[in-house]
């Protein structure tokens, strides 16, 4: 009788340690999948800030962007130099799509593709939920535009021009006498320091549907165009540059009304693995 | 009896699967992420390719946790052209390998090349 008790107990016994047991394992083979998983995720996200950063330095570019609660605004900021200092900056950018596609990708063991062609053909990046377009001509970066969007209340840009500025034509803008919809502020200065005024001011109103235009000459050749507000082919509230045979360090700053979360996103589709997006510059 | 024995080797079968976690690279391979990233952000690795000298690396490198060994490498059309290694230590084996890809801007052109991180803990 007592044997028989003992057997009940210690198999009882055995029989939760065998439970204990066999839980154990199964919650380690589960949390192998998951650590699988994630890391398959992490790498493909890891890869993706990767190729953002890669992006804004062949694009010769950078983008960030902050929120002003205080006044409800949303403030995106923009660095960039136009044209391309690039000799080739096609060539250069395919040179660089192919390098992740084949070196990288080998390196790396994952599959990376990069679908630029719709972004070759214009060149741009997106502001959500904003619909404001930051956009060029072509990879030549010869001509610089921002769409209209009715979120913007300010453009600020600080130009700085490898030529010196000896005239400028700026009859073709007008600095309104009363406040609109549209502020702009423009911070130009020349190769030798001096600051570049526009109908005697840098910042003031402007109308946002018509159009406001001013060329800087250099000398001793070269001119820079700048045309805002109502710019063809662009809408109302756009901002437009047209360097010709000078170059110009751009640090624009667009205010936008509201405090949404935002991304700056590239239209270019990157697949990593399983793992699909338009390239992100920013979220936040 | 019998059932005992039978049952008790089935829970020694299962018990024998237990190990002991060693080394878990995941935190590892964290930080060398964020590494190398900060590397490329803060243009270290471009400063590195485009002046020939891995001076930056190598103290970058000495700036690591003092628990981790590690060594960097530079690659362009897939050779290797930059070596960096931690000072006072070495891997045997690594146990988290990363890379991340670069660009470095010379004069009117750039090449693409990417750093390749090996790290272990000491």
């Amino acid at each position: 009788m007592k044997g028989f008790v003992f057997t009940i107990i210690f198999g009882l016994l055995f029989f939760l340690l065998l439970l204990d047991a066999s839980i154990y394992v199964s919650s380690r083979e589960g949390a192998a999948v998951r650590q699988a998983t994630y890391g398959r995720v992490d790498r493909a996200g890891y890869a993706m800030d990767d190729f953002a950063t890669d992006f804004m330095g062949v694009m010769e570019f950078s983008a960030s962007s902050d929120k002003l609660n205080s006044s409800n605004k949303t403030r995106v900021a923009f660095s960039d130099t136009i044209p391309s200092l690039l000799a080739f900056p096609g060539t250069e950018f395919g040179q660089w799509t192919e390098f992740i596609e084949n070196d990288f990708s080998n390196a790396t063991n994952q599959n990376i593709t990069i679908n630029y062609t719709d972004f070759q053909l214009s060149p741009r990046l997106l502001v959500t939920p904003y619909n404001l377009t930051y956009g060029y001509s072509s990879l030549g970066k010869n001509e610089l535009y921002l769409n209209g969007s009715a979120q913007v209340s300010n453009y600020s840009i600080l130009i700085h021009l490898n030529r010196d500025i000896n005239a400028t034509d700026d009859s073709g803008w007008a600095w309104s006498g009363s406040a609109t919809p549209l502020y702009v502020s423009l911070n130009i200065t020349d190769n030798e320091g001096e600051q570049i005024l526009v109908k005697n001011q840098t910042s003031g109103y402007i109308s946002p549907s018509s159009l406001d235009r001013v060329v800087l000459l250099g000398d001793p050749s070269g001119n820079l165009t700048i045309e805002a507000g109502s710019v063809s082919g662009y809408g109302n509230s756009s901002l437009h540059l047209v360097p010709l045979g000078l170059s110009a360090r751009l640090n624009t700053t667009v205010l936008l009304n509201g405090t949404p979360e935002m991304a700056i996103t590239v239209p270019m589709l990157v697949t990593v693995d399983e793992q699909q997006s338009n390239l992100i510059l920013y979220r936040g | 009896m019998l059932v005992s024995a039978l049952i008790m080797t089935s829970a020694l079968a299962l018990v024998s699967k237990f190990e002991a976690q060693l080394e878990n690279a995941r935190p590892l391979e964290d930080l060398s992420a964020d590494f190398l990233a900060m590397l490329e952000k803060g243009g270290t690795l471009e400063d590195a390719a485009v002046s020939g000298g891995n001076g930056g690396l190598i103290a970058a490198l000495g700036e690591l946790p003092p628990s981790v060994c590690g060594h960097l490498q530079l690659y362009e059309n897939g050779t290797v052209v930059m070596q960096a290694n931690r000072t006072g230590c070495a891997c045997d084996t690594d146990l988290v390998v990363m890379r991340r890809t670069f660009v470095a801007r010379e004069d009117s052109t750039e090449k693409e090349m990417y750093a390749r991180f090996g790290g272990c803990y000491t």
